[in-house]
């Protein structure tokens, strides 16, 4: 493939990859506007809202981002979804108001405990402007809910470990084929770093000693695919729980569409 | 003296307690806390108050109210109705129809429909709405609406602070409730300097602190009727849509 090929090709993607970034941020749109929202729940509504944007946004952003097209980076934002998915499957399931609700206290007693730390800490060091801010942020978070009323609960807002909540809600399988080669991506373990970021050596004199890797690995539209898929099972989750007719077809669908449309495009075309 | 984190907490084993949710309790004192929301409690109930004090004046619908409120008491003495529109409700026709007779006969009747007709026309669950009659269609203004409610959101606001003070003083007219001479409540008119004096904030403290627990079938029932019915048709009138 000459140069202007490759010109013509990669901006057939980019555009591919645009209008992808589009269509999910309409699938949300179209997704929230169908939702009965209502105030006495607003809690759970406004999870669910931010939840569904959490997974959008990842997955635009990804789009956009050709360098994270990999399983190396790539993993930090796949083991990001993988987490939100559970948490949608949670509060999706049952008692769907009361766990948002808590989701929502363990969030604001975290967000407390952080800024009574960096307040400890700004008040060793002396640093009365960091004081300041801290304590005007603290009024920010008393609109949420006073501190005096917000307890910090240790460890997991549900109690329970990620594992056993994927068993819980029937997601064993899928726990198991994301959850801990994705976190092993996210936090560094040395099963990815063999796959990611230590090399052999070639030379015999080096007895196959692992050198760190110094270039990312070639994109891999793939994982864009990965990640649409896992926005769409969120929001069918959604979609099933409130009730919502599911569109007959999808982001990703559409995408691999257009995708093959552009690799069967005839050469002439293309230049 | 260093910061500590989260000093007033009580460290238990799975959790750091808040300090509201552990003194009264290891005191021996049963407590249940409960979150009234300023926003979506509290505001659909004093809307119309700030609706009459907008339109009114504060001296008119300070007159207004208080005087609805005395003839209430004199007309359902065992009917608890009070300043929040829910409490209305409470009402049964009879008793409405006789006040809504000695509120013309008092000629407060009209400035009441003239102010409070939006309310009437776009909530027909509006609790007022069976004493006010149906009224004329008239051109509503739901970008009134929006401004009253954008008002009463800001909790130590003016706007916000005056219909606290007609639901407080028109409640007290019921004969409800009885304020200490000693309190700051017993000086109403510290209001009128509200915002610029330490006494008349000190008094917009009292009332938002008092309010709340008028009556608490209203403010802590889940929802009560009118508020999620309000919310509802608001919703309606401009849906959140994205």
């Amino acid at each position: 493939m000459n140069d202007a090929k490759v010109r013509a090709a990669m901006e057939g993607l980019q555009d591919l990859v645009n209008g992808f970034a589009e269509d999910c941020q309409a699938e949300l749109r179209s997704l929230w506007n169908a939702l009965p929202v209502s105030i006495p729940e607003r809690e759970l509504f406004e999870v669910v809202g931010g939840l569904l944007s959490r997974q959008m946004l990842l997955l635009r952003q990804l789009s956009f981002s050709t360098a994270f097209w990999n399983y190396d980076a790539g993993s930090l934002v796949l083991r990001s979804m993988v987490d939100t998915h559970i948490i949608i499957a949670y509060i999706c399931n049952d008692r769907s108001l009361d766990r948002a609700r808590a989701f929502i206290n363990h969030g604001l007693g975290q967000e407390r405990l952080y800024v009574s730390k960096i307040k400890a800490r700004a008040s060793a060091m002396g640093d009365t402007e960091l004081m300041a801010r801290m304590e005007e942020y603290e009024k920010e978070l008393d609109g949420e809910k006073y501190g005096h009323l917000t307890d910090v609960e240790y460890g997991s807002w549900t109690g329970k470990d990620n594992r056993r909540l994927a068993q819980e809600l029937g997601l064993e399988e899928y726990y198991d084929g994301t959850f801990p080669t994705l976190s092993a991506g996210t936090h560094g373990g040395w099963n990815h770093l063999l796959k990611f970021n230590a090399v052999p050596s070639d030379n015999p004199l080096h007895a196959g000693l692992k050198r760190p890797v110094l270039e990312p690995s070639t994109p891999d539209i793939n994982v864009l695919f990965l990640a649409g898929g896992q926005m769409e099972m969120s929001f069918r989750l959604v979609r099933e729980r409130f009730g919502i007719v599911e569109p007959e077809t999808s982001p990703t669908e559409r995408l691999q569409q257009k995708l093959d449309e552009l690799m069967t495009k005839p050469d002439e075309e293309a230049c | 003296m260093p910061h500590k984190v989260l000093p007033e907490h009580k460290r238990t084993k799975g959790k750091l307690v808040a300090p509201m949710n552990h003194v009264l309790q290891d005191n021996g004192y049963h407590v249940e806390q409960r979150w009234v929301s300023h926003e979506e409690v509290v505001v659909p109930e004093i809307l119309w108050l700030a609706y009459l004090d907008n339109d009114l004046g504060h001296a008119r619908a300070a007159e207004v109210v208080t005087k609805l409120l005395e003839a209430v008491s004199k007309i359902a003495p065992t009917t608890q109705v009070n300043g929040f529109a829910s409490s209305f409700a409470r009402l049964d026709d009879g008793s409405t129809a006789k006040l809504a007779e000695v509120l013309s006969a008092m000629r407060m009747l009209d400035d009441m429909r003239s102010s409070l007709a939006d309310l009437g026309h776009l909530f027909p669950m509006f609790p007022l709405n069976r004493l006010l009659g149906k009224g004329v269609a008239s051109n509503v203004h739901v970008s009134k609406l929006k401004e009253i409610i954008t008002l009463l959101n800001d909790r130590v606001g003016v706007a916000t602070t005056y219909a606290l003070a007609l639901l407080f003083y028109g409640t007290r007219m019921t004969g409800r409730i009885t304020i200490n001479p000693g309190l700051t409540l017993s000086k109403p008119e510290l209001i009128e300097d509200y915002p610029n004096t330490p006494e008349s904030q000190m008094l917009a403290a009292n009332l938002r602190a008092s309010s709340k627990m008028l009556d608490p079938e209203v403010t802590t029932s889940d929802p009560f009727e009118w508020q999620a019915n309000f919310w509802k048709t608001c919703l309606t009138l401009e849906p959140p849509t994205l």
